[in-house]
């Protein structure tokens, strides 16, 4: 058990009395909400409330699980951290929406009192970041760069761009680029024009470029990611927003070949032959269950991640490889939201060949919107990010906090997955075997969103599946639920409040959300 | 005597470098603001006032602390220093007001004269006297912060009264111009008009009471922990469901915590090791060596249950002065003692005494302490102020200052009198206390008699407690008293006295900061009075504040006021759910019925405007999203919805000053009728709902016009500054440079051109890192060169279409930067690689320029390649050196090939060709401008 962290700090405004930073807090912000409206993407709701809904209201207790850690960031300094990545030398580096490539001492530190130097800046929207072979690789709104200090004074100086083939010309058409993957390949999401269309070469596509500076493409029909990488088992995966063709924010796998389900990037499919026939034109209205039986390229949805109950925008995640040493959720996917400030989880699994999985809460009452998180040597996971641009609940402009587990480990569902005549359930201690055998103790829901042109959608065709048998594995850490009613292509959600675990103690998230695309066959 | 008296006055005011004071005026210098304004006549200026003044403005500039309006004046305010305004005789006319700022002495209203009260310790302090009798005198300084004061008869030396206005006559000198005076009248004359309609009964400070001899013997039950043995029925009826009993130090690490020899000497002698404690004695009733023995045994068995030893490290001095300044002002001094300089505590009233801590702790083991109270002391009686690590460590080492080196001999587990040791941990009964190891519930001990045992003061088989007789009489009282049911008023009270509400705030006058401890209450931004640094009032907090809000303020210790040096401390979930239901239980009224409004964006657009400095100009004192106005930090408007409840902000807004007595917020509905009579009809609620709907949208809700902003540039220091970004004329893939020579260009890694050239500071990115970032990096300077879109590298017979979009070739490879950041570009076309240079040059002339120099390696396409050196409309050469372009540019090849001259229509282009001679020796090119 680790002592004696820096407590919990979630809201904005203790401590700055005695000199904290408090400027940084105050550099201009003025202009974003008019921007915001005037913009597209996330805020196309216009001038009316921009609703963050309300909170899970669970943050109290969490606290006592996971502790948010300020790294206090100097005055002055506006740090929009876009993209991380932790140094094999202890430093933390940080890549910043405004450009700079920043390395940072002390950042993993029990109490921490950071201190920053800068790598390199003037670069365009930091959304990817790795140290590999003694040098950075960046992925910017323009290019993916390999950085390297040859002159060994602590700065880069040597900026190789190794692919650019892709057009660039309206502020919203976002890149964001993985960490190499086995073969170094830096894979890159690349946002729409807009919401609703693609203006210029490979927007809406995923491409990879090799060390060797190649670039191959992987997949079409991405709207606007917000974080890429692989998922627990390796495989890479994107996190798609909200908006037209998406009913719901989701993970999804960048499957070659695959169309991503936003058809406004099929232009593309006449500059290349490299994913094979262009799709047919997707019917507006539909399900995507009922169109990937039509559209053999369409790839479902993993992870559904219902609107605003799981985050709105979700962005950046990592895998929890820490070896336990931030609590019972090895090999999950923690994953940020830039719009609610929460980081949430999720696992995945694949059924018949289909991946999909599910998501939990996981910590709320980060100061702001998030957009990238990474574990540290330690097993602690920093998050970072801003609240600029789009409605955010996190109130402060730049932030930079890590998550410490107390070493307490909280009563929570660990992971729920699939099984041929229901689900398994397993829980991070050991359940009351009286009310976890009870079949009314878990309340299940299903539903589904409508695939279709406009912005999101309802949660539609809602069902209620039976379960009708509950059995408790022998120590108590796994359920397995046989259910009838459940539906191929529908959310499934959990509601497990009757739960207790051996000891009494109430779930501290009761809720949890199952993608199921395939039913596993027996 | 009068005249006598007021050159004390004045120099007095002098002596306290008052800050409306005006500055020192020169004979013969420019007249001043005052000066010319005394050449009008009251009668002209209140007719310009009437015509050209905006309430709304003097609204502010009432506000604004360098007048000191507000500080004087507030309206409603209670025992201030000048007359409560808002209360004006509807007599008094417009030029009355006029003359009374102008020429303040000349009417002084009765009772605003000013006291110099010089005390028997050789102190003068100026008051206005607010209430005298033959015991004592009570006023108000006359100074910021403008404290109240008290004096006991005997303390006073002398008394002088003086007939002039303590209000300095040259205060509008502070005032920008005659406008600002116009603005300032005219908000008077809407504050005089409605006087009549205000209804705000003249009130006084409520009557501070006293704490209760109930709660107080109740306090102390609970402190020593009587409950532990005894059932005691009044505690239950005041103490279930408002708070949680406290409860005795975790001891699971107390080897770490406390030093050995320390704990020794405590558990032999609590109330003498540590005064004040709540552990009574328990081995009182044991011969001398068996006393000692029992002493070995327990400190033996306790000193097991630990895994981490207890470690002396040496005393910061560094850390023990930063330390200081922490303990004084984040809130610790409310409950404990001030200290002087030497560290030692100051004798003040109502203190936690710490006593000599010095000897018990380690400076680790009381920074974790200081952290994370509630680990040891669960019961949130010491609260979490929210100290970091580092603030924690500070404080340790200043109370630690006097700390010796440990005695860490002995230190041997001696298994035997381990066991010895838990048994009398057993049977001392320490485990009614203490939950340490598992033990059966205790059956309580029936109280039979009060004059004996605990209470009686004789040693014997029981726990002693040194009590003084009030103590034992405040406890007797509790225990043989009629058992009354208290109201819910009642368990508050009790409930906010036990947990230490009371010492920082007031609820329907009982407690708030004493005046021996008013000093420590400290704030960042004096403009905000005394509202800047005194905890609120929490008189019906349950009215006021949304139950979620109120939950995240005691347990999560939120708070709003960034510029309050005393934190808000957090009390542990569980100690405060009583109090929270109380609160909401007593305080919470029925929300009003509302309609909601027709058109709820034109009320939100009219709430907008009315925060707006077109408005009621609320942004010139509020915070917006977390960023201070010019004016003040004043509490941030984002977060009023999420705070506060709806009919209370109503209320409030009608008649601020009858919450917050003394506030700096001034009325704009004074008398319930609002000085914007343009918006909405000027109707009052409609305003007021406006306002709510357009705060309801939080953080996201738009900025108020006129909220001001820190201008963002970019520019080169020692070595160049770089930004890609979007710029105009370039697009998305701009790479601006600006060299420290002040110098700049835009190179395009699109087109592979250099795309536009200026002189002076580099740029702005504001369109790009704020907001969205949809717009451009826009250059700072006035005259920017455009050269030619589209890339200056093509293949001669298939020139490049602008309407192409992004081209094929060349492509870009990157740049590097040398040892002053500035870059060499690469890029190529096919297998020819090129890499472009720009550096600026000194000319004959002492200007400077930029020179370009292009290298060509690997292998030429097969086809013709060109170089776009210019385009124009009018192209001459100059002294057979380049050429000007459209008399904008200049261009030179210094080294290079010949250039090419064609034309197309009006267009005239200078082209160069790439050949083989291009891979030998580098091109060189000068641009001037």
């Amino acid at each position: 058990m680790r002592r004696n962290r820096t407590d919990e700090r979630a809201w904005t405004n203790v401590g700055n009395f005695l000199g904290r930073s408090t400027r940084a807090e105050r550099m201009a912000i003025g202009r974003s909400v008019l921007l915001a409206l005037i913009g597209c993407g996330l805020s196309t709701i216009g001038a009316g409330a921009q609703p963050l809904g309300d909170t899970w209201g669970t943050a109290e207790r969490e606290a006592e699980y996971y502790r948010i850690v300020d790294l206090p960031i100097p005055e002055g300094m506006a740090l929009e951290a876009g993209s991380l990545e932790a140094m094999p030398d202890g430093r933390l580096a940080i890549g910043t929406r405004r450009g700079d490539l920043l390395l940072v001492d002390g950042a993993f530190d029990e109490h921490p009192q950071p201190r920053f130097r800068t790598y390199a800046s003037g670069l365009d929207e930091l959304l990817g970041l790795a140290w590999r072979d003694e040098a950075f690789w960046v992925c910017q709104q323009t290019e993916v760069t390999r950085i390297r200090d040859l002159d060994g004074d602590g700065q880069g100086d040597e900026f190789r761009t190794l692919g650019d083939g892709w057009g660039f010309s309206h502020y919203h058409e976002f890149a964001f680029g993985s960490k190499p993957d086995a073969e170094g390949n830096i894979w890159v999401a690349l946002c729409l024009s807009e919401s609703y269309e693609a203006k210029v070469p490979y927007r809406g596509w995923c491409v990879k470029v090799t060390p060797d500076g190649r670039t191959l493409p992987v997949c079409s029909g991405i709207r606007s990611p917000c974080g890429i990488g692989p998922n627990e088992h390796g495989v890479m995966f994107y996190a798609e927003s909200q908006g037209p063709w998406n009913g719901s924010c989701s993970l999804k796998v960048l499957q070659q070949g695959g169309f991503m389900g936003h058809p406004a990037s099929y232009a593309w499919y006449d500059l290349t032959d490299a994913l094979g026939p262009k799709p047919p034109e997707m019917e507006s209205g539909s399900r995507i269950e009922t169109q990937r039986e039509r559209v053999p390229q369409l790839v479902p949805y993993a992870v559904v991640f219902p609107y605003i109950r799981m985050g709105r925008s979700i962005s950046g995640f990592t895998i929890d490889r820490t070896g336990g040493r931030f609590g019972p959720f090895e090999n999950q996917i923690f994953i940020g939201d830039f719009s609610l400030s929460v980081v949430m989880r999720a696992t995945t699994e694949q059924v018949n060949g289909v991946w999909q999985g599910a998501c939990y809460p996981f910590r709320e009452g980060l100061a702001t919107g998030l957009l990238a998180c990474e574990f540290t040597p330690a097993g602690d996971l920093i998050v970072g990010g801003t609240n600029r641009g789009w409605p955010v609940r996190g109130p402060k402009a730049y932030a930079l906090q890590r998550l410490d587990w107390t070493g307490k480990t909280p009563f929570e569902i660990e992971r729920i997955t699939a099984a041929s005549d229901g689900f398994d359930i397993e829980f991070t201690l050991p359940v009351d075997p009286e009310t976890a055998s009870r079949p009314e103790a878990y309340r299940l829901g299903t539903f589904t969103h409508v695939y279709q042109q406009g912005y999101g959608s309802p949660e539609v065709d809602r069902t209620v599946p039976k379960v009708s048998r509950a059995t408790v594995s022998d120590d108590g850490r796994r359920v397995h639920l046989t259910v009838d009613g459940r539906v191929k292509g529908h959310v499934h959600e959990f509601d497990l409040s009757p739960l207790r675990s051996a000891d009494g103690e109430s779930l501290l998230h009761v809720d949890a959300y199952y993608t199921l695309n395939e039913i596993p066959r027996e | 005597m009068t005249r006598s008296c007021s050159t004390v006055v004045s120099s007095f005011l002098l002596a306290l470098g008052l800050s409306v004071l005006p500055p020192f005026v020169l004979p013969g210098a420019a007249q001043t603001l005052t000066e010319r304004l005394k050449q009008e006549t009251p009668a002209e200026l209140a007719e310009a006032a009437r015509r050209e003044g905006d309430a709304i403005r003097g609204a502010v500039i009432f506000a604004r602390s360098d007048q000191g309006c507000a500080g004087c004046h507030s309206s409603g305010g209670v025992d201030q220093v000048g007359p409560d305004l808002s209360r004006l005789p509807s007599d008094r006319t417009d030029e009355g007001l006029i003359e009374s700022i102008l020429e303040p002495s000349r009417i002084l209203r009765e009772g605003f004269a000013t006291t110099i009260v010089t005390t028997i310790d050789g102190n003068s302090i100026a008051i206005r006297t607010v209430a005298k009798d033959d015991a004592r005198l009570v006023g108000r300084e006359i100074a910021p912060p403008y404290r109240r004061r008290e004096f006991l008869a005997a303390e006073i030396e002398a008394i002088e009264t003086s007939s002039v206005s303590s209000m300095p006559d040259s205060l509008p000198n502070a005032l920008k111009n005659r406008g600002e005076f116009l603005d300032l009248v005219r908000y008077l004359i809407e504050l005089r008009d409605r006087s009549a309609a205000n209804d705000v009964a003249e009130r006084s400070e409520p009557l501070r009471r006293e704490i209760d001899r109930t709660t107080l013997g109740l306090n102390l039950i609970d402190r020593l922990g009587c409950r532990s043995c005894h059932t005691i029925e009044a505690w239950e009826r005041y103490a279930v469901g408002a708070i949680t009993a406290d409860r005795a130090p975790r001891l699971e690490q107390v080897a770490h915590r406390v030093d050995r020899s320390w704990l020794e000497s405590f558990l032999l002698a609590p109330e003498s090791t540590q005064p004040g404690t709540a552990m009574p004695d328990l081995l009182k009733g044991l011969a001398d060596d068996e006393r000692e023995s029992a002493v070995d045994d327990l400190v033996s068995f306790l000193i097991a249950q630990g895994d981490r030893p207890f470690r002396r490290d040496p005393v910061d001095a560094e850390a023990a002065h930063r330390g200081e300044e922490i303990f004084a002002l984040v809130g610790c001094v409310a409950c404990h003692a001030p200290r002087d300089a030497m560290g030692r505590e100051l004798p003040t009233p109502d203190s936690v005494p710490l006593g000599s801590i010095a000897p018990k702790y380690s400076i680790e083991s009381l920074t974790e302490f200081l952290e994370h109270p509630h680990e040891v002391r669960p019961a949130g009686r010491m609260p979490d102020l929210q100290l970091d690590h580092f603030e924690a460590s500070a404080i340790a080492n200043y109370l630690l200052q006097e700390q010796q080196p440990a005695d860490l001999a002995g230190a041997e587990i001696d298994r035997a009198a381990v066991a010895r040791g838990e048994a009398r941990f057993r049977s001392l009964g320490c485990s009614r206390c203490h939950d340490l190891i598992p033990a059966e519930p205790a059956p309580p001990i029936p109280i039979e008699r009060i004059d004996r045992g605990c209470l009686g003061g004789e040693g014997g088989p029981w726990p002693h407690y040194t009590l003084s007789d009030d103590e034992r009489v405040l406890i007797a009282e509790v225990l043989t008293s009629e058992a009354d049911e208290p109201s819910k008023s009642r368990r508050i009270e009790f409930a906010m006295a036990t947990l230490g509400c009371l010492a920082c705030h007031e609820r329907d006058g009982l407690g708030g900061v004493t005046s021996a401890r008013d000093h420590f209450f400290q704030t960042s931004d004096i403009n905000l009075g005394p509202q800047g640094r005194l905890p609120p009032s929490l008189t019906n907090v349950g009215d006021k504040l949304r139950p979620e809000w109120l939950r995240q303020v005691l347990v999560g210790g939120r708070s709003i006021r960034p510029y309050m040096a005393t934190r808000m401390p957090r009390f542990g979930a569980e100690n405060v759910e009583g109090l929270l239901t109380l609160f909401a239980e007593v305080d919470d009224r029925p929300a009003r019925e509302r309609s909601t409004p027709q058109d709820e964006s034109e009320t939100r657009r009219v709430g907008h405007e009315l925060a707006g400095n077109t408005g009621l100009n609320c942004i010139a004192c509020h915070t917006f999203r977390l960023e201070p106005s010019e004016t003040m930090s004043a509490v941030d408007l984002t977060e009023m919805a999420e705070r506060l409840q709806r009919d209370w902000f109503e209320e409030f807004l009608k008649a601020p000053q009858r919450f917050h007595p003394n506030t700096v917020m001034p009325s704009f509905w004074p008398g319930g009728r609002a000085i914007r009579t343009e918006i909405l009809d000027g109707d009052t609620d409609r305003q007021i709902e406006a306002l709510w709907v357009y705060l309801d949208e939080g953080r996201q809700a738009n900025p108020p016009r006129g909220q001001k902003r820190e201008p963002l540039r970019l520019t080169a220091g020692d070595v160049a500054v770089m930004l890609r970004r979007s710029y105009p004329d370039v697009g998305k893939r701009g790479i601006g440079v600006g060299l420290p020579s002040g110098i700049n260009y835009v190179w395009d890694a699109e087109g592979m051109r250099l795309a536009l050239l200026w002189h002076g500071d580099f740029a702005d990115p504001a369109g790009v890192w704020l907001g969205q970032g949809h717009g451009n990096v826009r250059p700072l300077g006035t005259e920017v060169v455009k050269l030619p879109a589209g890339p200056e590298l093509q293949y001669a017979r298939r020139p490049w279409q602008p309407e192409q979009g992004r081209p094929s070739e060349p492509r870009f490879d990157g740049y590097t930067l040398d040892a002053e950041r500035r870059p060499t570009f690469r890029c190529a076309v096919g297998e020819l690689e090129v890499t472009d240079s720009i550096r600026e040059s000194m000319r004959p002339d002492g200007r400077v320029g930029l020179t370009r120099t292009l290298t060509f390696s690997g292998t030429l396409p097969d086809e013709p390649l060109t170089f776009r050196l210019a385009v124009g409309t009018k192209i001459e050469p100059v002294d057979g050196e380049g050429f000007a372009i459209d008399d904008r540019w200049r261009v030179s090849v210094v080294e290079g090939p010949e250039v090419e001259r064609t034309t197309d229509g009006d267009a005239i282009s200078l082209r160069l060709t790439v050949d083989r001679a291009a891979l030998e020796r580098p091109w060189i090119i000068d641009y001037d401008w």
